[in-house]
């Protein structure tokens, strides 16, 4: 029973993580049509611009979510500014924004590098202690990222239902043509939806670096699962990857109890791999009309 | 004589393939014009240079005394001029009542949307069975309503409809021509593209016939009746 | 595959600039006799070859695969596994581990012949990735080599200290050349075997199913075989590059595993033009001279790479290639309307 105790947080915890950072790679994917392989650095960002101001100023864990989000905003909407909207019109966009991205995440990750050097320093802002749920210790960190994660999900799930700025968001996604035709400035979304999924990944990697510790390449493992999560649930469907980051980091977690940690990540490679061949769009996805 | 919507010697077209070789479309405010044609001779070409998708190569377009043909698409629905593109171009994965609320856009949250969503719900009663469905689960004809909906949800001084009629059963193009009479009589001014120009013949104050990117007749309704020989040699018999 | 139209002009014009180019290379080392640099145009010979055959698969027959790299680690490990563990003869072991690549190439094609896009990128990685972990999480020892424990798939620090191609005893102080012209011969064969395969019918049968399946299919041109054709064919290749590149190295470690590697392969092709047919020599060509330059650069050498990607591909985002034909074109016949 404690061991079902402990897979469940451990699973919740790497659930919010993976949740934060996937549903703003969906939301990227799915408005955009781009790979943003400069999403761990948008993470790592948002960690290190934390632990910078807290350096200086001592922050409170709200006050570390707010920055964590206004430098994950920032860097999100530069990338826009500075180099995704000049190539948003040419049809080999989709490859060629991925080596763009990819470029400048070597880049950022450098600078990283350089500013900070490669110290695994700790993550200041967080909060200790422990509690007991049925005998299994649990941090607090754990709860306030689950806390977090639930609350930034349920935020961003309440602005795309329910406000017209969500809804020009979906409509553009779905239509960009239409959606002009309706008086919606497209290129004012893309930028908003940048800042958006920045301001996620600035939450979700100050999450990460609370778990573990400070580094330039922080981002990437947490990019790749989101990757894979986003994939599993059909690429777009920003819902579906919120549900499948928590569905495959508790699969994670079990494999990593039973077998050894050695097997979490494989085996849900080959989840992956079942899941695509079985479900050729993802488990939520949905067939896109194809015209001859 | 000024005319609410004034673009002329259009001339527009792909990158290397022009297609509208000085086109003049105008239209009176109230008034309802319908450009015919066959197929493939430019007519959504048209639609979509005045919308601002395609660039004007030549030409002026003016909206309520308003220059409009440098303008940015967002620009000119924001000074009235609301194109409902061919097929409907629906937001498929949204339900109906979104559909429409993305129509008003431009207009802040408050009663007037309201009240202009019952106004489409009055106009078009099937939808309002279904306004929480999304649209990928409607039948053409519904997809149809949808979008002219949508269009009368906006600002528009100008109203363009890319073929209204295309892809529906008789009695369904009955049913949308119908609602369109009831708007007409109402104020509003079209600009309604057709293929064939049977049923549009009935709502339509004046006329253009285009060919191969030229307008090669224009005149009102009446004549149009009477120069059934030339509309014959276009359209053949219809 | 049939045979080429060897009268049709665009084939015959690119055998030519293929042989061209490889009777260069292979008088190259009259000019260039410095070990170091022979060895570094063995290295692009070896990129190359991956370059061009992920042209092939993914510019030309559509498919997204990030498995490419899978298939070099198969060719690499299959020649030293050969060489060790079975005791073949290195020329033996180098087309095994080929074959060996394309037979992975046509299990991992099956799996993804219902997926399209973008899925396919995901499954091919997740495939290479999950191969990757569990080769160097592996700790269980296959057999002990000089007292060192060896695991079967040669756990995180891989094979090495096998057999080479035995130029040392052959050609003493020259054998970098003894490496250097079999590389080239391997170079060679890929050179000639893409450009037939994109000018000739199996080309056209993959542009026909990344372009438009349906019509494709209407004209009887089946994807998922064409889609497995493209996969095996391609892996092979890029086996062969795998297992000459274990064979100089005389090394095969889970570094080829690396997403660093990965992308900075892909950007030799996109820089260089999906879907031409000598961009990926010029891509793999330029992002060498870049990294060389990079070197030098010392500390600034990740941020001159990454700048360089992000640079050319929004300045050129139809690759080199198709900015050289463009330019040739104007130089030639001055504004002609495109199509």
């Amino acid at each position: 029973m404690e061991i079902i105790i402990q897979i469940i947080v451990t699973g919740l915890t790497m659930g919010s993580m993976y949740a934060l950072a996937a549903v703003g790679l969906s939301l990227i994917y799915g408005t955009l049509g781009m790979f943003n392989m400069a999403h761990g650095m948008f993470m790592t960002l948002g960690a290190y611009a934390v632990f910078t101001m807290s350096s200086a100023i001592g922050l409170p864990l709200i006050l570390g979510i707010v920055v964590a989000m206004a430098a994950g905003a920032l860097i999100g909407m530069a990338t826009h500014l500075l180099m995704v909207r000049f190539m948003l019109n040419s049809p080999e966009f989709e490859t060629n924004i991925l080596v763009a991205t990819a470029g400048l995440a070597i880049v950022l990750e450098d600078l990283v590098l350089k500013t900070y050097g490669g110290y695994p320093y700790p993550q200041p802002v967080r909060i200790e202690g422990i509690m007991r749920i049925g005998g299994v210790a649990v941090t607090y960190q754990a709860m306030v990222i689950l806390a977090v994660a639930a609350v930034c999900i349920c935020a961003v799930a309440w602005l795309l239902l329910r406000t017209k700025f969500g809804r020009a968001i979906r409509a553009t996604a779905i239509n960009r043509d239409a959606a002009q035709l309706m008086g919606v400035r497209t290129g004012t979304v893309y930028l908003q939806v940048m800042a958006l999924a920045g301001a996620l990944a600035g939450v979700a990697g100050l999450m990460i670096s609370t778990l573990t510790t400070l580094s330039p390449q922080m981002g990437g493992d947490p990019l790749l699962k989101a990757f894979v999560i986003c994939v599993v649930a059909g690429l777009g469907n920003v819902w579906g990857a919120g549900v499948c980051a928590f569905g495959l980091a508790l699969l994670e977690s079990a494999i990593g109890f039973y077998f050894g940690v050695r097997f979490g990540f494989p085996v849900m490679l080959m989840l992956v791999i079942i899941v695509l061949i079985w479900r050729p769009l993802g488990l939520f996805g949905r067939e896109k009309v194809v015209r001859l | 004589m000024s005319f609410l919507l004034d673009a002329q010697d259009i001339v527009s077209g792909y990158l290397h393939r022009p297609v509208l070789h000085g086109v003049t479309v105008q239209l009176a405010e109230g008034e309802v014009l319908s450009v015919i044609g066959p197929n493939g001779h430019g007519k959504t070409t048209l639609l979509r240079t005045l919308s601002g998708f395609l660039p004007f190569r030549g030409g002026t377009l003016s909206l309520a005394g308003k220059r409009l043909e440098t303008s940015s698409i967002f620009a000119r629905v924001e000074a009235g001029l609301v194109h409902v593109p061919q097929g409907d171009q629906l937001f498929t994965e949204m339900s109906v009542e979104e559909n429409l609320l993305m129509g008003a856009y431009l207009l802040p949250n408050g009663p007037e949307v309201d009240r202009r969503l019952d106004t489409v719900f009055t106009l078009f009663p099937r939808l309002k069975d279904r306004r929480n469905q999304p649209t990928n689960s409607l039948s053409g004809g519904e997809r149809r309503m949808v979008g002219i909906g949508r269009g009368l949800m906006a600002d528009a001084k100008v109203l363009m409809l890319d073929e209204p009629s295309l892809g529906l059963a008789p009695l369904l193009i009955e049913q949308i021509y119908e609602a369109l009479r009831a708007l007409r009589a109402g104020g509003r001014s079209f600009l309604v593209v057709e293929e064939n120009p049977s049923r549009v013949m009935a709502l339509a104050d004046r006329l253009s016939l285009m060919d191969a990117g030229h307008i090669v007749w224009s005149g009102t309704a009446d004549e149009a009746d009477e120069s059934r020989d030339i509309m014959k040699t276009y359209l053949g018999g219809h | 595959m049939s045979m080429p139209n060897l009268a049709a002009g665009p084939v015959q014009r690119h055998l030519l600039v293929g042989v061209a180019v490889i009777a260069a290379f292979a008088l190259l080392p009259l000019v260039l006799t410095e070990r170091y640099m022979l060895g570094e145009v063995i290295v692009f010979f070896i990129w190359a070859m991956v370059a061009m055959n992920w042209n092939v698969l993914m510019g030309h027959a559509g498919v997204f695969s990030l498995a490419q790299m899978l298939f070099v680690a198969c060719g690499a490990y299959g020649m030293a596994m050969g060489v060790m563990f079975l005791g073949l003869n290195v020329w033996a072991a180098i087309p095994i581990a080929a074959v060996a690549s394309a037979l992975l190439a046509l299990v991992i094609g099956m799996a993804c012949l219902r997926l399209t896009g973008a899925y396919v990128a995901l499954l091919t990685y997740a495939i290479a990735e999950m191969i990757h972990v569990l080769i160097i999480t592996d700790t269980v020892c296959f057999t002990m080599v000089a007292n060192n424990c060896q695991q079967l798939f040669g756990g995180s620090t891989g094979f090495s200290r096998f057999d080479d191609f035995g130029f040392r005893q052959l050609l003493r102080g020259n054998w970098v050349l003894g490496n250097y012209y079999t590389v080239l011969a391997a170079f060679a064969v890929t050179v000639l075997a893409c450009v037939i395969i994109i000018h000739g019918r199996l080309g056209l049968a993959f542009r026909a199913i990344r372009d438009n399946p349906g019509y494709a299919a209407s004209r009887g041109i089946d994807r998922k075989k064409y889609q497995i054709i493209a996969f095996a064919v391609t892996a092979f290749l890029t086996g062969l590059a795998g297992a000459v590149y274990a064979a100089h190295y005389r090394f095969a470690g889970p570094s080829l595993f690396d997403f660093s590697t990965l992308m900075f392969v892909l950007s030799m092709v996109i820089v260089g033009g999906l879907g031409s047919t000598w961009g990926p020599l010029i891509g793999t060509g330029l992002m060498m001279v870049v990294v060389e330059f990079a070197k030098g650069m010392g500390d600034a050498r990740n941020l001159i790479l990454g700048l360089a990607l992000v640079v050319f591909v929004i300045v050129l985002p139809k690759g080199l290639a198709h900015f050289g034909t463009v330019l040739a074109q104007r130089l030639r016949g001055g504004n002609r309307p495109g199509t």
